[in-house]
């Protein structure tokens, strides 16, 4: 809770290269950050959430990594300053990853996909209330996570946490993971590819300050990439929220299914805003491969794809969002059968 | 019309009376200020600049709010901004004086003792608006927490931590239309206890409603600067007067130096509020402004940001309410038994009046005992006025209980309420003993009946009206009387005809979006027999130009307009004598109509209204004072059928269709009434589903110096007190008008305003109960997490008759 | 307009000369200058070639953000192309186009309801494509056309659009309604014909706490009615 509404004074670097964005981060320490589209960043500023505002905003939103690529082989490139706006509309990507293609067009509401980003909405801040109101939580200089003792309803995981339980709140991560997205990371050293899951870990301690993803003070995220979609194979989304608009998501399901026949022969099932990173349904997807969709097997895919939940029983308890997870698992998949 | 997005249709079955007028009524009128506020030409008070007030420059302002909802101020150290050049206040700088805004007196900054979250500690001004945020970040306050109590009954425990010396009852205090009310509420009639004996059914249950808040699109805030010993300030108030008495008696100066005024002095212009619902009465922001202005020697602009605002307003307070009902098999409703603790936070004053009346108000009962307690907790700032104040939350008590009684004695809602409800055979508030002057009862529940097909689509008690795969339909009713439409006084204005012909209207009035700056010159030009309102032109708002016609608000405006009919009287016995004598007609034989003057004995003896204004030798000016009848009941009467489809695997709800009719009296500006009653509707939605201020209740933390702790808002945004978007408007609405006429107001209006949202609510949450097996809510939001224990309630009980977790008994 | 007569001096702090604020005075000038060219081109409507009459003292260092500049805080002097005019204006790096566009430039028709990206209300249109001014830094916008609501008379699609508003009654307290306005010429732009559907899909970024949600959509489906007409 704070006072003002205004973004502090800070800092402008713009870089013309990604290798100049990369070391105006190493030049200022962790006094500097990126901003892509800034619909996160400049919020957190205004709220005066303390540890997460910088003195110095490298704004790469003129570096040249707005863009969309589609090949059969190499599959899906998007660089990380294209507008989700940008994935949302694309012919390519709502023709050979509709997950994708829906999960853009759920985030947020139209302006803020027109100015958000494709990594923006990747590496995102949590929407966890305390942090937005600068609670001194862990990811706020703290060593505590008030949604575990308090009003943990909407924000937090359902399927525990470490230090922090503040879901990731991201719908397009949600649907990278289920299509076994990787992402380029520009570091100091260079470009590194690594496994979505292994930029998003749920919880990463850097430079002693607990984050949502394992970036380094001096890394940017410069493209996502999406292995083409295997043959036979159809995806859907599902995201429940209170309000059609604006809202994050209450649970959210992004489904890859490769089917042989009527017969499913390869699973993915990624759960989004019940846990701290997007959660991959293991047991569900185990239990799909073998089968055909029906009512029934929906139904059981839904009760296995929340196995292992452990919602909180503190504070105010969140134990809903189990209900709701099914619920978002089963009507993804039946949008499949 | 009835359309797929939302329409206005049937039910105007007096429309036929309109005939007979211009503009009143007429479908074709369009709101006049419309187009120079959607094309930038027209100021809010956030977009005055200083050249608009004839100045260079000017600094701005904001404040640093408590992040603890009880504590101590045990220091406050404002050196450093203050060495940066900037300006800041504390309580110790300020003159000796409080603020009025229904609540208990408190200074406008915090006195020693922080009673909510979010109360305001420290002023700042600077001489950029970015530059506030840095001014505020050099200030540092020191706390030691104290402890809290939110809830109301809580609060009334002996061991309880005390707001007040006295305790936390607040003492007399007053109603929305102010009348003096004392602490306790205590309404009997009859003999309950003996009724409820001797009753077939009873049900009784405790309902809890939330803390509420407008959440109007644009903030408070305040423009002053001083010049010589005159202070002027322009505000978003929805009742000038009353600021400038405020500052008068906070600067102890005269009420002529106090200017305080929402127009810029263009025509019109004092009417671009951004909403108010009710919140923009008076508030820290002006005497906080006029202050800084003083002491920086500059004018001062101080508008709330949307967190300040958030914290620092009026709420729609919480009620927690014990109700036990009786009726007799037949369905005859017998004894209403209620106590209401009514939660006013941390300064509010006495509340819940308007709640109590409702209740024996709206159905006919012999044997009524209604008690409400006003207790102060700091759970929020302060609970008074916020759009139908008690009402709302009084109608979802109501509605929901009668509901239950209405399914335990197995009756038809509707028909439960159509046997039991208030009609013009009965149209007197039993307690005050005055007669209504208009009620809508039971044409309303009738037409929403019709509209909606009621009859072909209730299937029973807990029975979807449809199921659809994993989408259920369910269907709902309510009815409504609110003591609303009740005129504070003075009701003055005045109307100037110009030798030109042009009409200037002069009303203290503002238009916070109901639509009166369409409806004042239409009042004017109709009674001025003009068929258009072209040459009509509107000053008000401003305490040099107009005089008080009162507030803005109460749903009040439009009736309280009705000074404009007694002005034009006044015009005609300036003008008509010298009218008469060009037409050699008498002057009292002279009417106005279809713009013309004529005799009434010889209609074709005429002047056209421009030629009979040029017989003026210099403007004439008719001044118009309606003295409000005190010795009859104000009251808003009307009804609601909702249908409401849940999914029942995701919890999601969305209102299928909504049909309302409401007592208008006769329509003046008929666009708007439309859309008023269609926006209170849509604000209804929220209400039942949405909005809700959540106090962060994490406890046994240590507080960390300089951070928020347990207490503090956690949704003082839109992101998280959630508006309805266009997503969540009904897929389809009627808005019936009912036009009984209501003879004390204009042309037989009665007010609009806040009565198109009570009752929305609970409407949709009884729809929804249709839909969920017959679960009853017993609290307002009802959000995603209820509809999931509904639904988890219902499918635990799959094929077992409705049941609720109520503590109902039948003797 | 009263107090047009009225001359800074009725508001000269005479203390000015002992008052720390003038280790301000810097950032004072560059605000008062931007409130005479505000003046300026409320006065004259948007026809003004606003261009002239903006002047800024803080005396530019760049016109294009770069890492070369010693000072990263510095206001910079940045030229934006509004309804068709080009104004120059001096802005910081945190300033959004929301506080340039009214605060500096005068230009109101765009709204500040909540400042913070939840509302919708400060949607402009930056290359046809809405945008929430409050949310968006002022630099970015150099070398894109903004269109606000005071576009009017350079934009055939939004004046049909706010002509569509008053016939609809699509506005109440209307705080909101410059915006939705904006989103609507939106939608327009890019789909003539839309269904209800792709309406309340467009239009689900602005909120309007009236709830006047049914005259939004009437307002739309009648300036598209009217545009294919060729009415407007």
């Amino acid at each position: 809770m704070s006072s003002n509404n205004e973004v502090p004074k800070f800092g402008l670097l713009v870089p013309s290269t990604t290798e100049q964005a990369v070391s105006l981060l190493t030049q200022y320490g962790g006094q500097a950050k990126i901003m892509s589209g800034g619909t996160d960043l400049l919020y957190t500023m205004k709220n005066g959430v303390k540890y997460k505002t910088p003195e110095y905003v490298v704004d790469i939103s003129g570096l040249p990594l707005n863009y969309i690529n589609y090949d059969a082989t190499d599959g899906l490139r998007i660089g990380a300053t294209t507008p989700i706006a940008s994935i949302a509309s694309d012919p390519n990507i709502a023709q050979y990853y509709p997950v994708l293609n829906q999960a853009a067009n759920t985030v947020a509401a139209p302006q803020l996909r027109n100015q958000g980003t494709a990594a923006g909405d990747v590496i995102q801040d949590t929407w966890c209330w305390y942090l937005r109101n600068n609670y001194p939580c862990w990811q706020n200089g703290g060593n505590v996570c008030f949604g575990v003792l308090g009003d943990n309803r909407y924000y937090q995981s359902i399927f525990g946490g470490r230090l922090t339980y503040a879901v990731n709140p991201g719908d397009t991560p949600v649907a990278y993971f289920a299509l076994n997205a990787d992402v380029a990371v520009q570091g100091p050293g260079g470009t590194t590819n690594m496994p979505i899951s292994q930029l998003l870990p749920g919880e990463a301690i850097v430079d002693g300050k607990v984050k949502e993803n394992s970036l380094q003070h001096n890394e940017m995220v410069t493209e996502i990439h999406v292995p083409p979609p295997p043959a036979n194979s159809k995806s859907s989304w599902y995201k429940v929220r209170a309000r059609q608009s604006f809202d994050f998501a209450l649970a959210s399901a992004a489904v890859v299914l490769t089917f042989n026949g009527s017969t499913i022969s390869h699973a993915s099932l990624v759960l989004g805003g019940v846990d701290v990173a997007p959660h991959r349904a293991t047991a569900a997807e185990s239990y799909l491969v073998g089968q055909s969709l029906t009512p029934s097997t929906i139904q059981e895919a839904a009760v296995k794809a929340v196995e292992g939940a452990a919602p909180l029983t503190t504070g105010t308890g969140n134990s809903f969002r189990v209900f709701l997870t099914q619920g978002a698992v089963t009507k993804a998949l039946t949008l499949l059968s | 019309m009835s359309s797929s997005s939302s329409s206005q249709s049937s039910g105007e079955n007096n429309l036929s009376t309109n005939a007979k007028f211009a503009l009143v009524g007429n479908p074709a009128v369009t709101r006049r200020d419309l187009y120079a506020k959607i094309t930038g030409q027209r100021k809010y008070t956030q977009d005055i600049v200083p050249s608009d007030i004839g100045a260079s420059s000017m600094w701005y302002a904001g404040f640093l709010v408590a992040p603890h909802p009880h504590a101590i101020v045990t220091s406050i150290d404002t050196s450093e901004a203050q060495n940066a050049g900037y300006v800041t206040l504390v309580e110790s700088d300020l003159p000796v004086g409080s603020l009025f805004s229904g609540g208990r007196a408190y200074p406008p900054l915090v006195s020693g003792e922080v009673l909510y979250a979010g109360q305001p500690v420290a002023a700042v001004a600077a001489p950029s608006a970015n530059e506030v945020v840095d001014a505020l970040s050099k200030i540092k306050v020191e706390y030691e927490l104290l402890p809290y109590v939110f809830d109301a009954q809580e609060a009334l425990q002996a061991d309880a931590p005390q707001l007040w010396p006295g305790g936390n009852v607040p003492g007399g205090g007053i109603s929305e239309n102010r009348q003096a009310i004392s602490a306790e509420v205590n309404v009997s009639l009859g003999d309950v206890a003996t009724a409820l004996q001797n009753s077939d059914v009873v049900y009784e249950d405790t309902f809890v409603t939330t803390v509420q808040q407008h959440f109007e699109i644009l903030p408070r805030g305040a423009i002053a600067y001083w010049s010589g010993g005159q202070l002027t300030v322009h505000a978003t108030t929805q009742w000038a007067w009353l600021v400038q008495i405020i500052l008068a008696n906070y600067f102890a100066i005269p009420l002529s130096d106090v200017i305080v005024t929402t127009s810029l002095g263009g025509y019109e212009d004092g009417g671009a509020l951004g909403n108010g619902l009710g919140n923009k009465t008076s508030g820290e922001e002006y005497v906080l402004a006029a202050v800084l202005a003083k002491k920086v020697g500059a004018p001062v602009k101080f508008i709330h940001t949307r967190m300040t605002h958030a914290l620092t307003t009026t709420n729609r307070w919480p009620i927690t309410a014990k109700i036990k009902l009786g009726a007799m098999s037949d369905g005859t409703l017998t004894a209403i038994d209620a106590v209401y603790y009514c939660n006013v936070g941390g300064r509010g004053g006495a509340q819940g009046s308007d709640a109590v009346s409702d209740l024996y108000n709206t159905y006919v009962c012999p044997n009524v005992s209604i008690s409400s307690i006003p207790v102060n907790t700091n759970k929020f700032a302060l609970g008074a006025f916020m759009r139908s104040v008690g009402e709302e939350q009084g109608h979802f008590i109501m509605e929901s209980a009668m509901d239950e009684l209405a399914q335990k004695l197995n009756m038809d809602p509707t028909a439960f309420r159509l046997k039991n409800m208030r009609t013009s055979a009965n149209a007197v508030d039993p307690v005050a003993k005055k007669p209504y002057t208009t009620i809508a009862q039971p044409q309303s529940l009738q037409a929403v009946m019709s509209a909606s097909n009621w009859t072909s689509k209730w299937k029973g008690w807990g029975i979807p009206t449809s199921v659809n795969g994993t989408k259920r339909t369910g269907i709902g009713v309510s009815i409504q009387n609110a003591a609303k439409g009740a005129p504070i006084p003075p009701s003055t204005s005045q109307v100037q005809v110009d030798p030109d012909g042009t009409v200037t209207v002069y009303i203290g009035l503002t238009d916070h979006g109901a639509g009166g700056n369409t409806t004042f010159p239409l009042i004017a030009a109709e009674a001025l027999g003009l068929t258009s309102m072209d040459n009509v032109k509107l000053i008000q708002s401003d305490t040099r130009y107009t005089t008080n016609s009162s507030v803005t608000a109460g749903s009040q405006s439009t009736h309280n307009s009705h000074s404009l009919l007694y002005a034009v009287e006044d015009l005609k016995s300036q003008w008509f004598p010298t009218v008469a004598q060009s037409l050699g007609a008498s002057a009292d034989n002279l009417v106005f109509g279809n713009d013309t003057i004529y005799d009434k004995t010889n209609p074709s003896n005429s002047i056209s209204f421009k030629n009979a204004a040029a017989l003026l030798k210099s403007s004439v000016k008719g001044f118009g004072v309606w003295q409000i009848p005190e010795d009859v009941a104000y009251r808003s009467t009307g009804a609601r059928i909702a249908e409401v489809e849940v999914d029942v695997v995701t919890g999601e709800v969305h209102v299928v269709s909504h049909s309302f009719a409401l007592g208008l009296g006769r329509t003046i500006f008929y666009k708007g009434a439309m859309h008023q009653m269609m926006g209170g509707s849509v604000m209804g939605v929220g209400s039942a589903f949405y909005e809700e201020i959540i106090p962060d209740p994490s406890q046994d933390v240590t507080p960390k110096p300089g951070y928020p702790t347990s207490g503090s808002f956690l949704n003082p945004n839109y992101h998280d007190y959630e508006i309805p978007t266009i997503m969540e408007n009904p897929d389809t609405a009627d808005a019936i008008p009912v036009q009984n006429i209501d003879p004390t107001g204009p042309f037989g209006a009665t007010g609009i305003g806040e009565n198109t949202i009570i009752g929305a609510d609970v409407t949709y949450t009884n729809a929804l109960s249709n839909a969920l097996g017959g679960y009853r809510f017993k609290k307002t939001p009802v959000r995603i997490e209820d509809v999931v224990a509904a639904i988890q309630a219902m499918n635990g009980n799959a094929g077992a008759a409705p049941s609720t977790t109520s503590s109902s008994t039948t003797s | 307009m009263d107090g047009e007569d009225s001359t800074g001096d009725n508001f000269h702090n005479e203390e000015t000369g002992s008052n720390p604020l003038d280790t301000k005075m810097n950032r004072r000038k560059f605000l008062k200058a931007s409130a005479i060219s505000a003046g300026v081109v409320g006065l004259g409507g948007i026809a003004l070639s606003a261009g002239n009459n903006s002047t800024v003292l803080e005396p530019p260092t760049q016109t294009v953000p770069s890492t070369s500049n010693a000072d990263p805080f510095a206001l910079q002097s940045i030229t934006l192309n509004i309804n068709g005019q080009s104004y120059q204006v001096g802005v910081e790096p945190r300033d959004m186009l929301n506080n340039v566009i009214r605060d500096y430039l005068g230009l109101i028709g765009t709204k500040r309801p909540c400042n913070r990206g939840e509302c919708g209300g400060c949607t402009v249109l930056i290359d046809d494509v809405p945008h929430m001014s409050c949310t968006y830094p002022a630099y970015r916008a150099v070398g894109h056309a903004i269109l606000t609501v005071e576009g009017y008379n350079v934009d055939p699609v939004l004046n049909a659009v706010q002509q569509a508003w008053v016939q609809a009654d699509s506005g109440q307290c209307s705080g909101c309604q410059e915006g939705q306005v904006m989103a609507a010429t939106a939608l327009l732009k890019s789909n003539p014909n839309p269904s209800l559907d792709e309406i309340k899909f467009a239009m689900s970024g602005n909120i309007c706490r009236c709830g006047n949600y049914a005259g939004i959509i009437a307002g739309i489906q009648l300036a598209a009615q009217n545009l294919q007409g060729g009415s407007a």
